[in-house]
């Protein structure tokens, strides 16, 4: 089950949030922009502290409640899947989602690029993935 | 499956514990810490390494076949007058020369962002567990004290939440709860020679305390205890997951 998406610009900005199920805390949206650039941070720390040469960042972050599987993509740009935390085959759906963005995001000529994303297709595409998932 | 390291955090973000366990070959290892080994191999006492922060080879079990003799070898000093958490080298890539302190607050850091990240998502109070990257695998346990115990191991590694569970209830509360030298200093826990006269007292002044954390050989709270090392050196080489 997917309980939501975040999608983090290379800036550590927030471009996109939207939860799929109610499992998680409800936060308010500048909670979100926070809990955004904290992940941002983190991520770069954690390729330093890598007690083996050449780590990459966080990929997967386990809790109690759920997981967090972080993707990013060659420009920076970062995308977080909240699922429960048996969930598997995560790879896939993160590519589908990459596609809905490279299509109704990277592809709409009205979209300022590093800016919030506001594309009802997304929005549509989406909901229309994470239902028959 | 590998096992890198150990870090025990007090709940003032102090690094009060530190162990890594190193698993490569033994003329390579001669190569990087030139100086450790040597000394090792001269003193190579249980009572002599006085080191809070050791590194240990994988091969030192297969070399040394005296298990007695083994674990104290195992966990040698980084040299004579080098016990200062900040001249030791960096548990991460060698050749990276952050210093453990800088490294241990980064460790921190990350694990304090996390859990808080946890709380606020989930909005329960002891969430985070783990998180893996492309090289490694964190493993986080807090008490609920406040005590947190973090182990890094390669990021095939299953929850090693219980072991670092079995290390708290285990050696922790055993070998330094229990140990009658710890000494209770306000809020940290240390342990040495101390005699009566240091005992905390109800009003003591701030100078006082100052000066008397001057005078300690070992800052409050680190575990300078060597049968905890040496126990938790040999639980983690007894683990299935340690190759």
């Amino acid at each position: 089950m997917i309980y939501s998406l975040y999608i983090i610009n290379k800036a550590g900005g927030l471009v996109y949030q939207r939860d799929f199920a109610e499992q998680l805390e409800k936060l308010s949206s500048n909670d979100y922009l926070v809990l955004a650039g904290t992940f941002h941070g983190v991520h770069a720390i954690t390729s330093k502290i890598s007690p083996v040469p050449s780590s990459s960042g966080i990929e997967v972050l386990e809790a109690e409640t759920f997981k967090l599987i972080c993707t990013q993509t060659l420009t920076g740009t970062k995308f977080l899947l909240v699922t429960d935390p048996q969930h598997q085959n995560v790879e896939v759906l993160q590519k589908k989602v990459y596609d809905l963005y490279s299509n109704f995001v990277m592809k709409n000529p009205f979209h300022t690029p590093e800016m919030p994303i506001r594309s009802d297709q997304f929005d549509a595409g989406l909901t229309k993935l994470i239902s028959e998932a | 499956m590998t096992i890198h390291n150990l870090y025990i955090f007090d709940r003032h973000c102090e690094c009060i514990y530190f162990q890594k366990w190193s698993h490569q070959r033994p003329s390579s290892m001669a190569s990087v810490n030139a100086t450790s080994t040597t000394t090792s191999s001269k003193t190579g006492g249980l009572l002599t390494s006085t080191s809070r922060y050791s590194t240990s080879s994988a091969t030192s079990n297969v070399v040394d076949s005296n298990p007695a003799n083994s674990s104290a070898a195992s966990s040698y000093k980084a040299g004579d007058d080098n016990n200062r958490i900040s001249s030791m080298q960096s548990a991460a890539t060698p050749g990276n020369n952050m210093s453990l302190e800088e490294e241990a607050k980064l460790v921190y850091g990350v694990v304090l962002s996390l859990r808080n990240f946890v709380r606020k998502l989930s909005g329960k109070q002891d969430g985070f567990i783990a998180y893996k990257t492309s090289a490694y695998k964190l493993h986080y346990y807090e008490t609920p004290t406040g005590l947190k115990f973090i182990i890094n191991s390669d990021q095939y590694t299953e929850s090693l939440r219980p072991v670092l569970r079995q290390i708290y209830v285990q050696l922790y509360v055993e070998f330094v709860v229990k140990n009658a030298l710890m000494r209770f200093d306000n809020t940290r826990w240390t342990i040495g020679s101390s005699t009566v006269h240091d005992i905390p007292i109800a009003g003591d002044d701030d100078a006082e305390a100052a000066e008397r954390q001057e005078t300690q050989q070992i800052p409050a709270g680190y575990i300078s205890n060597e049968l905890f090392r040496v126990a938790v050196d040999r639980f983690i080489r007894s683990l299935s997951v340690f190759e």
